[in-house]
This record gives structure tokens, sequence and C-alpha cells, in this order.
């Protein structure tokens, strides 16, 4: 058994006031999965994500990301999509290429050049002059063309036009390789489930509620995984 | 990794930074040469509309040309406060980089800026001392700029002799310290004001500024009100019977004290906010 | 255009069921190479591991094999095609049967039906 790409052990956050997000959180994934991370709105899903990428501090816990502690030389092996467009708007595309070839040895210049085209983005236009939806795109075939081990897409089809979510979709699964693990949080369930190949249910009360196989959840449950989830929050008043 | 994060600092600076260094060019010579053509028309003709055109011109370029500060400075923390805390941090804080490296760049990069901007406006006051005066014997450029420099090179060898040697440097050094210690200030503000509030960050950066400053100024006010009477009477007793050479040492190892005390504060103020930036980052 | 699934049976078995249709439907003739598991997995936009497994059941069936790494070729063999043809012609009818009863037309009123649509189409 290879080392599991990611593991968190008791992992503990709270925001400002006594909301305690992550409740001694324990999971483990292994590669060559594509995950989904899934629970309601406000429940922590971004969190742990935030907290894998460094940009949050746990209160306590443990992070490791490829058998290593996390820092900043685990940031190389992870491929970070948050939900909002995180790219200096006054850099034009293929400035914006250079900016990931200088840092991340496992970017694919010519793989996001394809990917470019495909969409018939202009690789010489200025990301300000771009629509939000084409921003979007930019920044997914930029986390898209690394060869990382582990990528972390946030919410990557909420807010998005049908055709843009089928090309994000498509993109997601054509990238796949068995080494890596794609972990994607999201709440359009039926959209992503048949992409999983595994899931974990995050709870409002921080912790992993239920965790399987995407797969033999009709078999083990005689429903969709939207069925299921639609079961097992019904109690939260929110959905 | 440091000198690519330093590539793209600079480079973010430099896309408009390189406007403001031609038109505060552009501004002296016009200027100076307005300036001139002003004081000439005042001394010998009477008054005209276009003295005071001449007046307010001169005014207006010399304004502009003081505010290209202000630019810079804005140019370079703006950069260190949209890289670092606005959605741009969620790329930048993923880097496989350390704090270490980021912080260390943003304050590279403004003293580059800082020496940059220096350098500018002393080319425009060269510009403004070379036009502006009369020139002599029938050259159009005056060379008043160098007789003057000559002649407080001349005062102060005279007066301070060999000292001037340890004099220069140490007043450079003042100078970057000083530099340093700006740096350090507005880049913990922001870091604050960036950290601890969802909103108006920059508002409160600005008030934590002034917080700071009002307190650093008032430990130092307390503190001169007790050394000051204290130190005075021996000191006196002192110069009444050292020697010139004695009176530039005591001053040389005040200022050397100064600079190390200055010094230790910015680095204070450095790994202060480096330690928010590991522990308590707070991105929106 | 990602394909669509019901909520009842399993992906994967959705996923063969369909892909058994093009076969018999003659979208991938006898012998030709289907594409590859990335292609089909992206066209699908479901798991690759998921569209592994239902090709691995048709092959299972017979009516896919492998030439080592090359990939995946439709069987030529017409037993084995008109076998799952006659599979699918037998489980439709039957689900027919099933929901006539369900509704309660008997099998008179079933065969008057189909004759006179077929008569107006």
């Amino acid at each position: 058994m290879s080392t599991p790409v990611l593991t968190c052990t008791n992992l503990c956050k709270s925001y400002k006031g006594d909301k305690m997000v992550l409740n001694n959180l324990n999971c483990s994934f292994s590669g060559g999965k594509i995950v989904g991370l899934l629970g309601p709105n406000g429940c922590g899903k971004s969190t742990l994500i935030k907290l894998v990428c460094g940009i949050l501090v746990p209160d306590s816990g443990e992070i490791f990301v490829c058998g290593e502690p996390r820092s900043e030389r685990t940031n190389a092996y992870i491929s970070y999509l948050p939900e909002r467009t995180y790219c200096n708007n006054s850099m034009r595309v293929d400035e914006l290429i250079n900016y990931f070839c200088d840092f991340y040895a496992d970017f694919d210049a010519d793989l996001a050049r394809k990917m470019l085209l495909d969409l018939n983005i202009d690789a010489t236009a200025r990301l300000r002059t771009l629509s939000k939806g084409t921003k979007e795109k930019v920044q997914l075939i930029m986390v898209m063309a690394r060869r990382a081990k582990l990528y972390l897409l946030d919410e990557p089809i909420a807010g998005v036009d049908p055709a843009a979510r089928d090309y994000i979709l498509q993109t997601i699964i054509g990238s796949y390789n068995p080494e890596a693990t794609v972990i994607i949080t999201t709440h359009l369930i039926h959209d992503i489930e048949p992409v999983l190949d595994e899931f974990a249910f995050l709870g409002n009360d921080g912790q992993i509620l239920l965790s399987g196989v995407a797969d033999d959840v009709r078999a083990e449950h005689g429903k969709s995984l939207n069925e299921l989830f639609k079961e097992v929050f019904r109690c939260y008043a929110s959905y | 990794m440091l000198r690519k994060l330093l590539k793209y600092d600079i480079k973010s600076v430099v896309r408009i930074w390189w406007f403001v260094a031609i038109s505060v060019l552009v501004l002296s010579l016009f200027g100076a040469s307005v300036l001139r053509a002003t004081i000439y028309l005042m001394e010998n003709h009477s008054f005209s509309l276009f003295q005071l055109l001449g007046i307010l011109i001169s005014v207006g370029c010399i304004f502009l040309i003081y505010s290209s500060m202000w630019v810079t400075l804005f140019l370079t923390y703006w950069r260190y406060y949209k890289n670092l805390f606005s959605d741009e941090g969620y790329l930048t804080f993923t880097l496989p980089v350390s704090r270490k490296q980021l912080l260390l760049s943003k304050t590279i990069n403004a003293l580059i800026w800082s020496c940059a901007q220096a350098l500018l406006l002393t080319v425009s006051v060269v510009i403004y001392f070379l036009i502006v005066p009369e020139g002599k014997s029938g050259h159009f450029f005056s060379p008043l700029l160098f007789e003057l420099i000559g002649d407080l090179f001349k005062n102060m060898w005279s007066s301070m002799g060999a000292w001037l040697i340890a004099y220069i440097p140490q007043i450079f050094a003042i100078l970057f310290v000083a530099t340093l210690f700006q740096i350090g200030m507005i880049q913990f503000c922001i870091t604050v004001g960036s950290v601890i509030a969802k909103r108006v960050r920059l508002l409160i950066a600005v008030g934590v500024y002034y917080a700071l400053t009002g307190v650093l100024s008032t430990i130092l006010a307390i503190l001169l009100r007790c050394a000051i009477p204290n130190i005075s009477e021996g000191v006196k007793e002192l110069l009444r019977y050292a020697s010139e050479d004695f009176k530039h040492l005591a001053v040389l190892l005040f200022l050397i004290l100064f600079t190390v005390i200055v010094a230790a504060l910015s680095a204070l103020l450095h790994f202060v906010t480096l330690d928010i930036m590991e522990r308590k980052l707070n991105l929106p | 255009m990602a394909w669509q699934f019901n909520s009842q049976e399993a992906v994967f078995v959705q996923i063969a069921n369909r892909l058994r249709g093009d076969i018999l439907k003659g979208l991938y003739p006898p012998d030709s190479q289907i594409p590859s598991v990335r292609h089909l997995a992206t066209q699908a936009a479901v798991n690759p591991n998921t569209m592994q497994k239902a090709l691995t059941c048709l092959e299972e069936e017979g009516l896919l094999y492998a030439k080592g790494t090359i990939g995946r070729f439709v069987t030529s063999d017409v037993c084995v095609l008109e076998a799952a043809r006659e599979r699918i012609r037998r489980d439709s009818v039957r689900n027919w049967l099933r929901q006539a009863n369900e509704l309660g037309i008997s099998k008179q009123e079933l065969i008057q039906y189909i004759q006179k649509e077929d008569e107006n189409a």
C-alpha cells in the first residue's frame, strides 16, 4: 500500500467566536482517485481545503501530504483551484503561463496553450478584459495543466453555465492520472456523481459522517448519491 | 525562488513607475525653464500676467514632482497589499515558497523603489540647480550647484577634519535604517489591518499606523524627558573639558547607537509581521 | 455532452447498457476498435474507473475483446451479437408486458393496440 496522498489526523479548526468548524477530523485519501468532499454550505469543506494548502492554520492536529508534514514544500505537490479568481488582473494570459512555469516545476505549458486554443481564448489578452466565466476557465486550465499529485478543486462548477460545467468535468477526467488524486468540493452532487470514485460527507459537526465508493452507493443504499446526501443531511434546516 | 518573487514584484511596480519617472524628468526640465524665464521677467520687466502664469506653473511643477514620492509609495504598498491580502493571496500563499521569502521579496522591492525615488528626486533637484540660476560667462547652465557643494565640503572639512570620513557613511546608514524602519512599519500595519478586519482593512491599517506612531512617540518623549535632565548636567561638565576629537567621537557613537536601535526596531517589526503571516493568516 | 444517468441502477451498469446498444445499433461495427477508456470517460463525463468497469462487463459478455495494450475491439462473432440482440428484445418485451399488466391492459388489448399503431404509422 503506497503512502496516501493526503492524511489528516485529529484536525480541529474553529473561527472567531465559538463555532468549531472541524472537530477532530480524521481522513485519508490514496492516490489515483477522484474524491467528492460533500456537505451542506458552511460545513467546513473549503476550510479543510484551505488548511491543506496552508492558507489557514489548524488549531490542532496534523496534515500530511504525500507522507510529508504540511509545509511550503508540499505546496509544490498541490494544485489548488479556489472559488474565486486569484490571478493578477493586469497580467496577460501568456504572462500567467510564464508565472506558473517559473514557480511550478510540474507545469506543462504546452498543455496549457493547447487547452487555451481549444477554448478559443486569446493568449495575448489581458485578464481584466476577459469575462468572469472566461477567467475561471483560464484558472482551471492553469490548475489542470500541472502534473500535481493532489488537485484541490473548491466548488469548480458552482455558478458556471452548463456548457462550461461539462467542459470542466471533462477536463478533470481527461487530466486524470493514476498517481494523482483529485478532491472536489461541491454541493452540486447530481452533476458530479458520475465523475467520482469515492465520496466523503462532511457534517456540520465538523466530522466525516459517511464515506465510501461512489459506485457502490446504489447497491448498498438503494439510492443515488444525491438522494443519499439528502437523506443524511435532512436534519439540517439550511437544506 | 526569492529572485523570481522579486522579479514579479519589481515588474508590477515598473509597469507604472517608468511613466512617473519620465513625467518627473519632463516636469523638472519644463518647470525649471519656466521658473528661470519667470525670474528673468520679474527682474527686467514690470508685472504682467505672464509672470503670474509663470509662478503658478513653477509651483505646480514642483508640487507634482514632490507628489511623485507619494505615487511611488502607493505603488509599492498597493502591490504589497494586493499580492498578499486580496484574492491574489490565494495564489501567492499557495506557491511553493516560504513566508520568509515572500516578506523578504516585498521588503527588498520597497527598498529598491525608495532608492529609485530618491535618485529621481535628486536628479530633479540637480536639473533645477543647473537650469534656474543664471549661467556664468555666456554659458546657459549654472555651475551654482557644484560651487555650493564644493563650499559645503570645504567648510565641513575645515571644521571636522578627518571625522568627515566617518560621518558621511554614518549619515547614509541612518537614512538606510530609517527607510527600513518605515518599510517595516507600513508592512506591519497593512498586515495587521488585513488580518484583524474583514472590511475596510486598509483604513484599519492606517489607524494602526497612527496608533503605533503615537505610542512610539510617547515612549520616546517620556524617555527623553527622564533622560535629558539627568544627562545634561554630566554632559555639560564633560563638554567643558573635552577636546574636539572627543566631541566628534561622542556624537558618532550616539549616531551609531541610534542607528542600531532603529535597525533593531525594524528587525522586530519584520519578524512580528512574519509571525502574523505564518500563524494568523486570514484571507477574505 | 455528458451522459445522463437514472438513480436506480449502478452507473457502470447504465454505461454498459448504453454501449451495448451502440454496438448492436452498428455505431461500432464488428472488429472495429472502440475509443480508449479515457476518451469514452471524457465524452460521457464519468470516472475512468467506472468506464473501465463497464467495458470489463462487456468483455465478460463477449461483446468486446482486448488486443493486448492496443485497445478493445468489437467481436465479430455473429452468435454473440445475435444472442445479445435476442436478450435485449426479450427484456424489452418483458418490460412492456410488465408495464401493461400494471396498467391493467390485457395481452389481447396490447396486440390490438400494436396492430392499430402499425396501420397508422
